[in-house]
């Protein structure tokens, strides 16, 4: 029997990634962008923050 | 008239891999540099809608009680301020009016007002890409 991957459905929330790299999550907003890590580098073209979208799960907004 | 395209990802569901219409988009902020966000392009939200934090970050000033509310596919009225947000999708600038939720949970949604009658767009879910074209 083959065993399924698991799935991941920490967190819906947000990330920060800089440069295709994931270094800060929260589920709140705010509390990422003050991120210690994260505040300095908002403006930064390298910095994107976005959706913590959880596997498996159906999306609707 | 200016067109891009712009690449979207996928998201697995348990109807397996799906396009996300997850958009780059840069956001003016109080600072005067763009930030990059990721929005979902959502036709079936009637404007844009994004956590009251960004408000801040922004330079909106809110009105200290709600101006709007809004509904969603879970039925709940929730709060909300109206703004405006200065967005940028690559080298194209525009503005759109947006509601700030009184949540820092919410999340990033570009919706239909001031988006919709300033592009033609173009969902291609087979090539996982959009098409915005300046109208």
């Amino acid at each position: 029997m083959s065993e399924k991957k698991p799935v991941n459905r920490n967190g819906v929330g947000f990330i920060a990634c800089y440069k295709g790299k994931e270094i800060a999550s929260s589920a709140n907003f705010k509390e990422l962008a003050n991120k210690t890590n994260v505040k300095p580098l908002l403006g930064d073209k390298n910095l994107l923050i976005k959706h913590n979208v959880p596997e498996g799960l159906i999306a609707i907004y | 008239m200016q067109s891009i395209k712009l690449a979207c990802p996928k998201t697995q569901t348990p109807f397996g891999e799906m396009f996300y219409p997850g958009l780059i988009v840069g956001v003016l902020l109080d600072s005067g540099k763009y930030q990059t966000f990721e929005f979902i392009l959502d036709s079936g939200a009637d404007c844009t809608v994004a956590p009251h934090y960004l408000a801040e970050m922004t330079g909106n000033h809110l009105t200290i009680t709600p101006d709007a509310y809004m509904t969603g596919i879970a039925g709940v009225e929730m709060p909300c301020h109206k703004g405006k947000l200065s967005l940028k999708i690559r080298d194209l600038k525009f503005d759109v009016r947006c509601l700030f939720t009184e949540s820092d949970n919410t999340l990033f949604l570009l919706g239909r007002l001031d988006f919709f009658s300033s592009f033609k767009i173009l969902f291609d879910g087979s090539q996982c890409n959009i098409i915005l074209t300046r109208q």
